[in-house]
C-alpha cells in the first residue's frame, strides 16, 4: 500500500517537473562528466541514441522515474526525460537501460558517486584565504557559504554560528547567522596591517550535516 | 574574442544502424572544459529527428554517429550548442559554461601531498582531479622518481618499489621526518605532463620510538587525571561538554594510536586488544577503511625475509580508558611576551591486566584539536592551562543539560512567494550558564519548479522511526520536511517536539561516517516525531497529516499539455480513526499575485473533485467526496 501511494507521488512529480521546467526530446551528454552526489538531489535528462524506448535499473541507488508519457502537440505520447537520480552509499552507482518488453539490457552507464563539496566562505565579497584593504574587509557585514563558479551545482548552505578571532588581540566574538554583530565588527576594526582574521563557521549542508569550515583573511 | 562568432556545424542525419545507448545527462552541470575534447552525446527522448548540429565559441567535429567532440576557444567563457532542423528552425539549445580544468593532485596512499605527508607505509601513488571537479578523468601514471639523501630511485607505473618504501622505513625508524623529493610523469588529455615536488615526509606511525616523541615524553611536565579519583566531568560520557564527550563526539585529527612495539608487547601478555575507531572518519570514503584488516605481529614476505607489518590500529573507546595525561608546554604569547603555560599533548592511558604501569593507547595534539572541539569557546585567551581547564571541567560536574529547540515557519505580506524558515534554540548544561545556542534561517521560493509540496503523501507520525526514515526514499524524507514548512506557512506558527535520535548530544553527522562501533551512520540530522500545532487548530496534536495537489491539465504556450498546480491542501486527523480535516489550504494562483495573506484561522476548505480533461482517458479526480467538513475516506489520485 505504501509503495503504491508512493509511486503516485513519483509519478506528479515527474509531471510537475516537467511542466515546469520544459520539455526537450534531445538529450546532450557530455562524457566523463557522470559524477553524483550524496544526500543532493541529481538532475538527469534520459534518452536514447536512437530513440528506442527504455526501462532503467539502478545498481547502487533510486531513480525516481517512470514509463509516464506527456503527449505532444500531434497527440503522440513523448516519453518523460527528466527526472532524479539519488545514489545509494557505495561509490559507483550504475544505471542499466533495458528494452521495456523484454527487460533485455541493451546498454549500462557508471556514475561516480561523491560527497557534495565543501563550499567555500566569504567575508562579503572576499574568498577565504584572501588578502584585503583595512578599510575592505571592515565594510564587510555578512559572510557567505557558496560554491564558486567552478562548481555549478545548485546547493544551498546556511551559515549557523560563527566565531571570529584576530591574531593580534586575544580575544573571541561569537554570532549566529550569516551577518556580523557589532561586536564582531568591532574587533575586525581593531585589525592591524598583517593581522589575520579566522572565522570558525558552522555550516549547514542540504543533507542535514552540520559541517565545521574555518576562513582566514588578511589584513593587507 | 572574435572567436566567440565564429560557429561551427555538423549535421546529424538518424541512422537505423545507430546502436542503441542510452543517454544521461545533468541539467544543472551544463560545463566544457577548455583545451579538453570535450565528448558530446547526442540522444532522444522519443523519436529521433535529423539535425545539424551548431557550436558558438567552440570547434565541433564529429567523432561518430550521434557523437561529436567539442573543444572551446581560448578564453570563451559560454558555447552554445544548437540543434537546427531542416528548415533552419532551432530545436533545441544549449548554453554550456567554459571553465579550465584544474590541475591535477598528487595522491600518496590515498591523501592528497603538498609539501608535508604522514608516512603510513602504502607504496600507491596516484593523479587525480581535485574533490569539487564534475569531471572525472583517469590520469594514467607512468614514471615516478623519489630523490632521497642525493640518491634517486625511479620506477614505472603508481606503486612504488619495496626498495624505496624500506630505505623510507628505515629512515622513519630513526628520524621524526625526513625530506624527499617526488616527481611523476602522467598521461592528461593533451600529452605528458609532469608533478614535482619537495615533500616533507613526517614519520608519525613510528611516533611512540621517534625522538619527537621521546621529546614530549622525556621534557614535558605531566599532569595525571585518573579515573577512578576523578571527581571532575572529565570522564563523564552523559554530559555533552565533558573531555571524553567531546573526544568521542568530534573527529580527531592527527590521532596516535598505540604503537606497533607496545601491541605486541600486550599481546604477547594475553591483553585482548580492542581495534576500533575513535571519532568520525569524516573525509575517508569507507571503502578505504578496509586497511583496518592489518595482520599483527611479523609477518613473512614472499622472500623469506620477516618485515613488520603495516600499523595496526588499536583505538580505544574513551569509556575503556583508566587514566588521561596531559602534556604542558611553556608558550610565549607573542603579544605580551608573557608565558603562558597550556596544554600541548594529550593521553588516553589504560591499565592492562597485573601491569604495574600504564600504556598509552592513544594521544593527540591538544590545541589544534581542542579548537575544533569548541572548548577553545569558553576561554578568554588562546592558551589552554591545564588547572583551568580541570577547573572548567569541574564546573561541569552536574551533567544534565537541557535542550531546547524551536523552528518557526512564515510567509511575509511583503514577499508572498516566499517560505521564511527560522529555527532556534539552545543545549544548556545545568547549574552553569554554559549555551551552545544554534540558530539558522533560510527563505525558500514557493515558485520554484517542482516546489516538493506539491505531492501527496501520507504520514503517520506513530510509525514514523528512523528505520522507517532509512527504508523510505531520500525523496520522500525531503517531501516531508518541506510540507512540514508549508503546512506551517498555512497556519501561521508551530511548535515541533523533535529530538536527536540514535545520535549523542552535539555530534554533528553529515556525510556518511563510521559511529564508534564502525557501523556506517547515514546523514541524517535531526529526527522530528511529532507535531504539535500550537493555536489554531483545535488544540489538539494532529497525526497523521495529508497533503494533497490539486492541479489541472492545461495547454501551455508551446502547445503541451503540462500540469498546472491550482492548490496545495493540507488534511490531518486527530487520531488514526478520525476523519480527515483539511486544516489548511493555499491557492498557489493567489500566491503569485499580491493579493496573498496567510490564514489566520485555519480555512476549512471542501476538497473539490478535479476532473479534467485528460488525453487517452486519463483523468484525474479525487475520489470520496463527502459532505461539506468532512472526508471519510483517504484522498487519492489515480491515473
Amino acid at each position: 500500500m505504501v509503495k503504491e501511494k508512493m509511486k503516485k507521488t513519483i509519478v506528479i512529480l515527474i509531471f510537475v517537473a516537467n511542466s515546469l521546467i520544459g520539455f526537450s526530446q534531445i538529450v546532450v551528454s557530455i562524457d566523463n562528466q557522470n559524477t553524483l552526489y550524496h544526500g543532493y538531489k541529481n538532475r538527469i535528462k534520459i534518452g536514447t541514441m536512437d530513440g528506442r524506448p527504455f526501462d532503467l535499473k539502478v545498481h547502487n541507488g533510486k531513480i525516481i522515474y517512470d514509463t509516464t508519457f506527456v503527449y505532444n502537440q500531434n497527440d503522440e505520447p513523448v516519453q518523460c526525460v527528466e527526472t532524479f537520480l539519488y545514489p545509494g552509499y557505495e561509490r559507483k552507482t550504475k544505471v542499466v537501460f533495458v528494452e521495456p518488453d523484454t527487460g533485455l539490457p541493451f546498454d549500462t552507464l557508471e556514475f561516480n558517486v561523491k560527497s557534495l563539496p565543501a563550499p567555500t566562505i566569504s567575508l562579503g565579497p572576499l574568498k577565504n584565504g584572501s588578502e584585503a584593504h583595512r578599510g575592505t574587509i571592515r565594510a564587510q557585514t555578512r559572510l557567505f557559504a557558496k560554491y564558486s563558479a567552478e562548481i555549478p551545482l545548485n546547493v544551498s548552505f546556511s551559515i549557523l554560528s560563527w566565531e571570529v578571532s584576530i591574531t593580534s588581540i586575544s580575544k573571541r566574538i561569537v554570532g549566529k547567522g550569516a551577518y556580523l554583530t557589532n561586536e564582531a565588527r568591532d574587533l575586525i576594526r581593531q585589525a592591524e596591517s598583517g593581522d589575520k582574521i579566522t572565522f570558525m563557521t558552522n555550516i549547514k549542508h542540504p543533507n542535514g550535516g552540520i559541517y565545521r569550515r574555518n576562513a582566514e583573511f588578511t589584513v593587507r | 574574442m572574435k572567436s566567440i562568432f565564429l560557429i561551427s556545424a555538423v549535421t546529424f542525419l538518424f541512422q537505423l544502424s545507430l546502436t542503441a545507448q542510452g543517454v544521461i545527462s545533468f541539467p544543472e552541470a551544463k560545463v566544457l572544459y577548455r583545451n579538453h575534447d570535450n565528448i558530446v552525446r547526442i540522444g532522444f527522448a522519443d523519436k529521433p529527428q535529423d539535425f545539424t548540429l551548431h557550436a558558438h565559441g567552440a570547434d565541433l567535429s564529429k567523432s561518430s554517429e550521434g557523437v561529436f567532440i567539442v573543444r572551446p576557444y581560448e578564453k570563451v567563457r559560454q558555447v552554445a550548442l544548437l540543434c537546427v532542423d531542416s528548415k533552419g528552425d532551432t530545436i533545441s539549445n544549449y548554453l554550456f559554461d567554459c571553465l579550465s580544468l584544474s590541475e591535477p593532485l598528487l595522491q600518496w596512499g590515498g591523501v592528497t601531498v603538498e609539501n608535508e605527508y604522514s608516512f603510513n607505509d602504502d607504496p600507491f601513488i596516484d593523479i587525480r582531479l581535485p574533490s569539487g571537479s564534475l569531471i572525472n578523468i583517469d590520469y594514467k601514471l607512468l614514471n615516478w622518481q623519489i630523490t632521497l639523501n642525493n640518491i634517486s630511485y625511479s620506477g614505472k607505473g603508481n606503486v612504488l618499489s619495496e626498495n624505496i618504501m624500506n630505505t623510507i622505513r628505515n629512515e622513519c625508524q630513526s628520524k621524526a621526518s625526513i625530506d624527499i623529493k617526488l616527481k611523476v610523469d602522467y598521461q592528461n588529455t593533451v600529452g605528458i605532463a609532469s608533478i614535482e615536488k619537495d615533500i616533507r615526509v613526517y614519520s608519525e606511525n613510528y611516533l611512540s620510538n621517534s625522538d619527537e616523541y621521546r621529546n614530549i615524553w622525556n621534557n614535558s611536565r605531566i599532569v595525571v587525571i585518573d579515573k577512578a579519583q576523578n571527581t571532575t566531568a572529565i570522564f563523564d560520557e552523559s554530559n555533552p561538554f565533558s573531555m571524553v564527550s567531546l573526544i568521542r563526539q568530534n573527529y580527531i585529527k592527527n590521532v596516535f594510536p598505540m604503537s606497533v612495539l607496545t601491541a605486541e608487547r600486550l599481546q604477547a601478555q594475553g591483553a585482548n586488544l580492542p581495534i576500533g575507531f575513535l571519532g568520525l572518519v569524516s573525509d575517508a570514503p569507507l571503502i578505504e577503511s578496509d586497511s583496518l584488516k592489518a595482520n599483527y605481529g611479523l609477518e613473512k614476505v614472499e622472500d623469506g625475509n620477516y618485515v613488520y607489518p603495516p600499523r595496526t590500529e588499536y583505538y580505544f573507546e574513551v569509556n575503556d580508558i583508566d587514566r588521561i595525561i596531559l602534556f604542558l608546554k611553556d608558550n610565549a604569547n607573542q603579544k605580551n611576551g608573557l608565558t603562558i603555560n597550556s596544554i600541548s599533548h594529550v593521553a588516553l592511558c589504560k591499565k592492562f591486566g597485573d601491569n604495574d604501569k600504564y600504556d598509552v593507547v592513544l594521544s593527540f595534539p591538544f590545541h589544534s584539536n581542542l579548537l575544533d572541539l569548541g572548548i577553545i569557546a569558553l576561554q578568554e585567551s588562546d592558551e589552554i592551562n591545564a588547572n583551568r581547564f580541570i577547573k572548567m571541567q569541574n564546573e561541569l560536574a552536574d551533567s544534565t543539560a537541557v535542550i531546547n529547540e524551536n523552528y518557526f515557519f512564515s510567509i511575509s505580506p511583503n514577499s508572498p512567494n516566499k517560505v521564511n524558515y527560522n529555527a532556534g534554540g539552545y543545549y544548556l548544561v545545568k547549574n552553569r550558564n554554559r549555551e551552545i545556542d544554534f540558530e539558522f534561517s533560510f527563505s525558500s521560493d514557493l515558485e520554484k519548479p517542482g516546489f516538493r509540496p506539491l505531492f501527496q503523501f501520507d504520514y503517520d507520525a506513530d510509525n514514523f522511526s528512523a528505520e522507517a526514515m532509512h527504508n523510505m526514499n531520500s525523496f520522500s524524507w525531503e517531501a516531508n520536511h518541506d510540507i512540514f514548512k508549508s503546512l506551517n506557512n498555512a497556519i501561521h506558527s508551530v511548535d515541533y517536539d523533535s529530538i536527536i535520535s540514535d545520535i549523542p548530544l552535539m555530534t554533528m553527522y553529515g556525510e556518511d561516517s563510521l559511529d564508534l562501533d564502525g557501523n556506517l551512520v547515514y546523514p541524517i540530522d535531526y529526527h522530528i516525531h511529532k507535531i504539535h500545532f500550537k493555536t489554531n487548530f483545535q488544540n489538539q496534536s494532529a497525526s497523521p497529516l495529508k497533503v494533497v495537489l490539486k492541479h489541472q491539465l492545461e495547454l501551455n504556450s508551446q502547445d503541451r499539455y503540462v500540469f498546472r498546480p491550482i492548490e496545495v491542501i493540507y488534511c490531518a486527523k486527530n487520531n488514526s480513526n478520525s476523519e480527515w480535516f483539511v486544516v489548511a489550504s493555499i491557492d498557489l494562483d493567489s500566491l503569485k499575485t499580491d493579493n496573498y495573506s496567510f490564514l489566520d484561522q485555519p480555512k476549512i476548505e471542501w476538497i473539490q473533485i478535479l476532473e479534467n480533461e485528460m488525453k487517452k482517458g486519463k483523468v484525474i479526480h479525487l475520489k470520496n467526496r463527502k459532505e461539506k467538513g468532512k472526508l471519510n475516506k483517504e484522498i487519492n489520485i489515480d491515473f
